[in-house]
């Protein structure tokens, strides 16, 4: 039944966006061209969480309707950066990075009424975290912080406790991302050259690279459905969205734009993927119907 | 828009309330100069009329940039893949394609060094040439070049695009003005917006004037009697001994068009990217196409990223490579082909001298926190128009990035080597008593 409601809402939005949306014609969602990063899918596909430059000093979380195409502060009192939003599988628990002081950024994680459920600390110093996932069932988050020169992938409970080492390798490692079953990780990784995607079990073990591009992969994140991997590259030229299979077979080039497509996002149906679009220098989140060649392949 | 104040004012055919009042108030410390200056000989025809240098202010990771080391271990390499440009043997990363593209439109010098590892001495450093300290500081290039060139019209000499004098923190850069010169030389300080808005946010000293009202100097002065004044006395008083000035730029159509990014298409406007850099980048050759002889595009106003309050610099010691990767290379890889692809459209790139450079590098070596840090002894510039050799690769750094092989270049001979350009010969910077000691880099020439 929830399968169905969530279908048919993503039809909704779809059919609401334009009368007869062509399959490969992304439909504009936001209009207020603002330098935008980072989204998320939530609410069951109703709603898209996102990073704007509200101001040159200030990255702002920001909630749009996916209905109604009007977009508002995530916290509309927020007064430090925040960016890098993720919402778990519940489309109701969230992670987010939050500036907490002079080139300190701590993960926070909240629930959709905003009550607070955990935060991960920096270390002392000049210290970040970054790139959060919440696990399926939310029992811990994972993300990516530098340390000892390299950028590993770990894991801890959502109070920052029990930490454990995920990926440790030379190089950056970043952007993880659960699969819906929550027993696989894809991430991003430069140790083997430049930044490439790999996939490994949730406890770190089996690390398995997935792309070969002579330019950066980054940014995997699995359809909802498990069986697709999106993520962006820059094979062809310039920053462009691409779809592969889980085990990283047949990638599929989903976007084709003189200027920069990244920052995917899966909706429900696994069909349909929110990116930035850059266009004519201005920013906006663009709706990309997935070509279906992908999916049978 | 023309947004000098609170509120949107447009430029063609009248000009709004505070609008008028803040153009008209922070105008003085550019306006001033033609008095100061008179009207002054060029010994030698410059071959840069104007000069626009792009300060990526808190320094940005060459290696990351503009001198990757594919080759060199993984903890000093980068994540990021080397791409080739349109110059024979050199190579960008894969952040800046659009610059690639065109590198057969400027030069890059790879050997530069500095004796200043913090950014304010750092900065004072790269926009004098000198040290910050012994007192006095020194002028600022872009007064140097004022002084010299004095103004055309009513247009001032030295523009420095941003939001208030560059910070470190709380703390400006010394550098910033006309030092030994006076603050008669002081930059006019302008702001931009993503959205073309430009401001001047020096000074809101008056309310209650409209300028809608103002016919001729008599009848400003007798508003300005009506007024309620928010400046002290002495203040007002320096504001009104240069008011005629300031009067002459804000209502001589000329001078206001060139500060009104509306007057561009929306295509145009597009090209740069509507980012603060993007916007002031289109800014900036639209001063030096009305006649600005020296405009200073900063990147931002404030060298941290990501410290709350402070605008988006290149000071990367934490998410050096996410930040690179999302916002501040494709920023820049948008708004400096741009620039480069408008000015030789407008027939402009031969004679307008385009310098891009920080105040040092950053660690070749990833630090600790999978960052970089300061690293003063190896950095980049790049050079393009205005009596430069394009297409030339200007020494080069070690296997790692961490010292130039062969003499550095300093802060000192970048600058020699700007008013070289710009006019100033030997003879002119020694009656100025400026950039003493200084050598041109010939190589460029």
């Amino acid at each position: 039944m929830s399968v169905i409601v969530k279908f048919g809402f993503v039809l909704c939005i779809v059919v609401a966006s334009k009368a007869a949306l062509h399959a490969a014609e992304p439909v504009p969602l936001t209009r207020d061209g603002r330098l935008k990063f980072a989204t998320t899918v939530c609410a069951n596909g109703r709603e898209v969480v996102y990073c704007e430059l509200a101001n040159p000093a200030l990255y702002r979380l920001m909630k749009l309707n996916l209905q109604n195409r009007t977009s508002q502060p995530l916290h509309p009192k927020a007064e430090t950066s925040e960016f890098d939003p993720v919402f778990a599988a519940d489309g109701k628990t969230y992670a987010f990075l939050k500036t907490i002081g002079v080139l300190q950024a701590a993960i926070v994680i909240h629930d959709d009424q905003g009550n607070k459920l955990g935060q991960v600390a920096p270390a002392g110093g000049f210290s970040g975290l970054r790139s959060p996932a919440i696990a399926p069932d939310r029992s811990r988050v994972v993300y990516s912080f530098g340390e000892g020169g390299r950028q590993q992938i770990f894991s801890a409970k959502l109070d920052g406790t029990e930490r454990q080492t995920l990926a440790d390798t030379p190089g950056i490692n970043n952007w993880p991302a659960f699969s819906p079953d929550g027993r696989a990780i894809v991430f991003g990784s430069s140790r083997d050259a430049d930044f490439e995607i790999y996939r490994m079990n949730a406890d770190g073990s089996a690390p398995q690279r997935l792309t070969n591009s002579p330019a950066q992969d980054i940014r995997p994140k699995f359809s909802p459905d498990g069986k697709r991997i999106a993520f962006t590259s820059h094979r062809d030229g310039n920053a462009e969205i691409y779809v592969m299979q889980a085990d990283g077979s047949h990638p599929q080039r989903v976007t084709d734009s003189p200027e920069r497509d990244d920052y995917a996002d899966w909706l429900p149906d696994s069909e349909h993927l929110v990116i930035v679009r850059e266009h004519d220098g201005w920013h906006d989140l663009f709706l990309v119907d997935v070509p279906p060649k992908s999916k049978t392949q | 828009m023309f947004d000098v104040g609170s509120f949107r004012t447009k430029t063609c055919g009248t000009v709004g309330r505070r609008s008028f009042l803040r153009l008209a108030a922070s105008v003085p410390i550019g306006m001033g100069l033609s008095q100061a200056v008179g009207q002054q000989v060029v010994r030698h025809g410059p071959k840069a009329k104007s000069v626009i240098f792009v300060f990526l202010w808190g320094a940005p990771s060459h290696v990351d940039t503009c001198d990757p080391k594919p080759d060199a271990p993984l903890e000093f390499r980068g994540p990021f893949h080397s791409i080739a440009t349109r110059t024979p043997g050199l190579n960008f990363t894969e952040l800046l394609p659009r610059m690639a593209a065109r590198s057969d439109r400027f030069s890059i010098i790879r050997t530069h060094a500095t004796s200043e590892p913090g950014h304010p001495d750092g900065g004072t450093m790269a926009l004098t040439g000198f040290k910050e300290l012994p007192a006095p500081v020194q002028p600022n290039f872009g007064s140097i070049v004022a002084k010299h060139r004095g103004h055309k019209g009513n247009l001032p000499p030295f523009v420095s695009l941003a939001r208030g004098i560059v910070m470190d923190g709380g703390r400006r850069i010394e550098g910033y003005g006309g030092g030994t010169l006076s603050q008669a030389y002081d930059p006019l300080l302008v702001g931009c917006s993503a959205e073309s808005d430009v401001e001047i946010p020096a000074l809101q000293l008056l309310d209650g004037l409209n300028p809608l009202r103002i016919r001729d100097r008599t009848t400003l002065m007798r508003e300005l009697d009506t007024v309620p004044r928010t400046l002290e006395t002495a203040g007002f008083d320096s504001w009104n001994r240069k008011f005629q000035s300031a009067y002459d730029l804000l209502l001589t159509p000329e001078s206001r068009q060139a500060f009104d990014l509306t007057r561009e298409s929306e295509k145009t406007r597009g090209r740069f990217g509507h980012s603060v850099f993007g916007q002031s980048s289109l800014l900036a050759c639209r001063l030096v196409e009305a006649g600005v002889p020296y405009v200073q595009l900063n990147y931002s106003r404030h060298v941290e990223a990501l410290n709350p309050g402070f605008e988006f610099g290149w000071d990367t010691h934490l998410y050096n490579f996410e930040l690179l990767q999302d916002h501040h290379c494709p920023i820049l890889d948008r708004a400096y082909p741009a620039m480069l692809d408008e000015l030789q459209e407008r027939g402009l790139l031969d004679q307008t001298l385009v310098v891009l450079m920080g105040e040092f590098g950053r660690t070749p070596r990833i630090s600790p926190n999978a960052a970089r840090d300061h690293w003063p002894p190896c950095y980049f510039s790049i050079w393009a128009g205005g009596g430069v050799k394009p297409g030339r690769v200007i020494g080069s750094s070690d296997k790692r990035g961490e010292q130039p092989i062969g003499s550095p270049i300093s802060p000192l001979m970048v600058g020699t080597t700007i008013a070289e350009l710009a006019g100033l010969d030997t003879q002119a910077r020694a009656e100025m008593n400026v950039l003493t000691g200084g050598h041109v880099i010939d190589e460029l020439l």
